[in-house]
């Protein structure tokens, strides 16, 4: 999977819930993953989504951009 | 200082939590996270939200204390005395229905640390959300045990529970830079990041704790952190209690970590039991990893390690570090890492360690630029020649300690034993000696004195290597050059012969407008080149400076900007703060050749503060001189001019003499802010002949286009001619072409010109080329195409910062006035209040003379004072206008 540049600006914890995310991993498995209750996760995903949503492209670095 | 501390990063979480409360179905949210992640902080923003929507709220907070004590947290939303009941279900009903009756609508009720409720409380928030009858939001701790009642909010889908987040870097700086309304050092703040990960309560309490030990201290614009990381005694308080009441045998283990963490679970476990460590992890105060297939622990906190060690008697902690040194020593040193630790272990428990192990450990610091550590390791040698006082003199120069280090070489030229130590010894003294003191002389006699002690060609072949670079240095760079290529092409050159010549030979190269060629020198012998500084205080700036000068002068300001950039964001994790100051100041200086002058100010203030405290290679002066043109450019000429003192200050002390190049540069920039254009045209050519003189054509061609921008593009034609016919890359032939189409007003060629610039990323240099092509379209006549280049540089001028300051050419073109340059610089100085005799000696001209102008500028404007003409000229206070250079009709 490529690596997308937005999810560096992430606190760790949002980034890896969307990469598990993206890689297929189910609720239970992100739970595991993160140490939270399953039921925490979707609440997780959806505000990790929203900010990663908001991270300007500006602030990403263009050689990384490029070559991503 | 008052400081407050905004809320930062939680603008989804606030969204959140606001969508929730908007859904009537929605019993409520409740917030996880760590001790000091911002729950309460977090909970209060959305309370005083909902308070601003004209929500009721309330709020309450859940103590230990009153866990006993049934509706202790909710005691006062209840009436003094809930109705008779006979069931707890009734009680809790009667105390729901007080609630409801009590406010207006649905209310908000906001409980903190909600895992300490007791459980009449916990029913009571479980039905209210169940029932809709109030909108809950709790605040819990993540890890603690909390009432069924409360777990049942998201068990049972009433609530959301939403994890709080420690914030992620860019937030946290953002933080840091709001409470404390100013920049932060970059190097500080990736301590201040390690040490706290992002938890805002740990961040304020250090900061706070910083500020009011006086560690936290502004320093020529920038926040910094004076000396160690220490934390406040409210932060240990705040610690202590989460690390809480632990047995005698835990909190053995726990200082154990603390003195010597990760440690292999192994050694752990034959200082204490298996099952401690498991309770620990239980706790979360301890964590277990992977190191390869070594399994290691740590504390899970890098604060706890403080904490734990600040709580730790020196005489306990000599113990600890003694046993685990002992017990090293006695599984064997196996790793690379095991020989630094048992030599500090061994030196901070007093435990006598073999010279052997502190040499080893002692080159290992220096590789990893911990020059205070080296000196330690070096100093507690008992035998003090070879090789422990070499590592001793090298670590004493890392610091900046340079008469120390001297003294220390001086000792040791006499102690040598082999040619290979002495060429060590004499080479490493030279450096000292040129580069810090600036003494090419004292530096080159002491290489040709060890000279014919040398009898292995290869030993003076390395020798001459360095030679070749004090030449380069010192402003010989054609006979750096010359020397150089003869030792290059001797067989097998040594890596540190190889390194010299990339300096004398790659560098020189630049110096004399050769950038691409000695982009590929330097990707012929990287490698050796890079072999050869390691372990020198040069190592961690080396594999930057030839490619970074390389793309610069050759034009490729980005590429120039991001090379920079990432050494400079790598460095920041090294102990030598001057590394990173050193590599942001490069960052600063392509950014400003970019008209990103926010950035570039931002980097060079960072930078200088840091080479400031430590500048190894004595370019402080460089700097300075470069954040004097940033500053001039943004309009704060008494910074700048204070930062070009200090600049000039400082040049005595290196006796480079390219260093004069940035330094009289910000003395150009200065005078043109403050609209002394003649006098900074004079000051860049006699600079540019200086460098002539230097064979420094680069820098002579970057200044005789100053002269060109600043209105004499005639003057250095036929220099910039020859400079540009010897050159490789882009930017000299640009500079060339560009003051060659000023001087015939080639308006086509201007505008090619410009769009060069434009691709090279010099944004400042192509709004002027756009802006000259315009006049002279419009001055033949072409008024479609004089309004063409006009929007053109228009569009160029809003893709830089504030570069009208700094440049007569954009400064007339914001405000066209019917002036010769003479006239407007004139009427300039005026305008600021100066009488005809002040103006007259500022340029050299007669009372008369200046009469006259004023006169002519009066009568071209059709006013009559110098108040008209302050009104006239304000918009654009700044430098005058350049010959050929009047309005354009737009």
């Amino acid at each position: 999977m490529a690596e997308d540049p937005r999810l560096d600006g992430l606190p760790e914890a949002h980034a890896l819930a969307l990469r598990l995310t993206e890689e297929g991993v189910d609720e239970e498995g992100i739970a595991t993953r993160l140490g939270i209750p399953v039921e925490a996760v979707a609440p997780l995903v959806r505000l990790a989504t929203a900010k990663a949503s908001r991270v300007p492209l500006e602030e990403l670095d263009p050689i990384e951009e490029d070559t991503s | 200082m008052p400081v407050s501390w905004p809320l930062v990063g939680r603008r989804e979480e606030l969204e959140f939590i606001e969508d929730a409360l908007g859904r009537p179905d929605q019993g409520g949210v409740v917030l996880a996270g760590e001790a000091g992640v911002g729950k309460t902080r977090l909970a209060r923003e959305a309370t005083s939200l909902a308070d601003s929507k004209g929500i009721s709220t309330a709020w309450a907070a859940a103590t230990q204390s009153g866990r006993t004590v049934p509706f202790g947290a909710l005691a006062p939303l209840l009436p003094p005395a809930l109705p008779l009941s006979f069931t707890q279900e009734d009680v809790i009903r009667s105390a729901a229905r007080a609630i409801s009756e009590r406010f207006d609508g649905r209310p908000l009720i906001a409980i903190d640390d909600a895992h300490l409720l007791d459980d009449h409380s916990a029913v009571l928030l479980h039905h209210l959300a169940q029932t809709s009858d109030a909108f809950v939001l709790a605040a819990i701790r993540s890890g603690e045990p909390a009432p069924d009642p409360i777990t049942a909010l998201w068990k049972d889908d009433l609530c959301e529970r939403l994890e709080i987040q420690a914030l992620s870097e860019s937030d946290a700086r953002d933080l840091l830079e709001a409470a404390l309304d100013g920049q932060v050092d970059g190097g500080t703040f990736q301590r201040l990041w390690a040490e706290t990960r992002g938890n805002p309560l740990y961040l304020r309490e250090m900061v706070l704790g910083g500020l009011s030990s006086g560690r936290v201290v502004k320093s020529h614009g920038v926040w910094r952190w004076d000396g160690n990381l220490a934390q406040s005694p409210r932060l240990h308080e705040m610690i202590a209690t989460r690390l809480g009441d632990r047995s005698a045998e835990e909190k053995a283990l726990l200082e154990t970590l603390a003195a010597g963490e990760p440690l292999g679970v192994a050694t752990l476990e034959n200082i204490s039991s298996r099952a401690t460590l498991g309770s620990l992890e239980e706790a979360g105060l301890v964590i277990e990893d992977l190191d390869g297939r070594r399994a290691v622990a740590r504390l899970a906190h890098p604060l706890y390690g403080e904490a734990l060690r600040a709580g730790t008697s020196p005489a306990r902690l000599r113990t600890t570090l003694g046993a685990l040194a002992e017990d090293l020593e006695a599984s064997g040193v196996r790793r690379r890492e095991d020989t630094l630790r048992l030599a500090t272990w061994s030196l901070e428990s007093g435990r006598e360690t073999r010279d052997e192990i502190l040499v080893a450990a002692g080159g290992q610091a220096l590789g990893l630029l911990d020059f205070p550590l080296a000196e330690r390791l070096a100093g507690g040698c008992s035998d003090q020649g070879m090789p422990a006082g070499f590592i001793l003199a090298q670590a004493l120069m890392g610091q900046g300690r340079s008469e120390e280090a001297e003294s220390a070489f001086a000792r040791m030229a006499d102690s040598t034993t082999s040619e290979t130590e002495l060429l060590m010894v004499t080479t490493a003294r030279a450096y000292n000696l040129g580069w810090t003191f600036g003494e090419l002389d004292k530096a080159v006699g002491v290489l040709d004195e060890a000279r014919p002690l040398l009898k292995d060609p290869v030993m003076e072949n390395e020798l001459l290597a360095a030679r070749a670079y004090f030449l380069f240095s010192f402003g010989k760079p054609m006979e750096a050059i010359a020397a150089g290529r003869e030792i290059i092409e001797f067989p097998d050159p040594t890596p540190r012969a190889v390194a010299s010549v990339m300096g004398a030979v790659g560098q020189g190269l630049q110096f004399t407008a050769r950038p691409l060629e000695s982009m590929e020198l330097w990707n012929r012998f990287e490698a050796p080149a890079l072999e050869g500084i390691k372990s020198t205080p040069m190592a961690p700036v080396g594999p930057t400076v030839i490619p970074y000068w390389g793309h610069y002068l050759a034009g490729r300001f980005e590429e120039a900007a991001a090379v920079a950039e990432r050494s400079y964001l790598e460095a920041l994790e090294s102990q030598a703060e001057w590394v990173s100051g050193f590599l942001g100041c490069l960052v600063g200086i392509a950014r400003r050749t970019q008209g990103r002058l926010g950035e570039a100010l931002r980097y060079l203030r960072e930078g200088t503060a840091r080479v400031r405290r430590t500048d190894v290679l004595g370019q402080l002066p460089v700097f300075l001189g470069e954040l004097a043109q940033a500053l001039a450019a943004d309009g704060d000429v008494a910074g700048a001019e204070e930062a070009l003192a200090q600049s000039k200050e400082r040049r005595g002390m290196v006796a480079q003499r390219f260093i004069d190049f940035h330094v009289l540069l910000g003395e150009v920039t200065i005078a043109v802010a403050k609209g002394e254009v003649s006098r900074a045209r004079q000051v860049a050519a006699e600079t540019a002949e200086e460098m002539r003189r230097g064979d420094g054509y680069a820098h002579e061609a970057l200044l005789l286009h100053e002269v060109a921008r600043l209105g004499d593009p005639a003057a250095g034609l036929e220099r910039l001619a020859w400079i540009s016919e010897r050159s490789d890359g882009a930017l000299f032939s640009a500079l060339y072409r560009n003051a060659r189409a000023m001087a015939s007003s080639d308006a086509a060629e201007l505008e090619q010109v410009s769009r060069d610039f434009e691709e090279m990323g010099a944004l400042l240099y192509a709004a002027e080329a756009a802006a000259e092509a315009s006049n002279a379209y419009r001055s033949a006549g072409r008024t479609a195409s004089a309004h063409a280049a006009a929007e053109r540089t228009r569009a160029l001028m809003a893709r830089c910062e504030n570069v009208e300051r700094v440049s007569p050419v954009l400064a007339a073109f914001a405000t066209p006035l019917p002036l010769t340059s003479r006239e407007r610089e004139v009427a300039s100085f005026a305008a600021r209040g100066l009488s005809n005799r002040e103006i007259a000696s500022r340029l050299f001209l007669s009372p008369r003379t200046v009469g006259n102008h004023l006169h002519s500028a009066y009568s071209k404007l059709g006013i009559e004072g110098r108040e008209q003409l302050r009104a006239i000229l304000e918009p654009a206070e700044s430098p005058t206008s350049s010959e050929g250079t009047a309005a354009p009709d737009v």
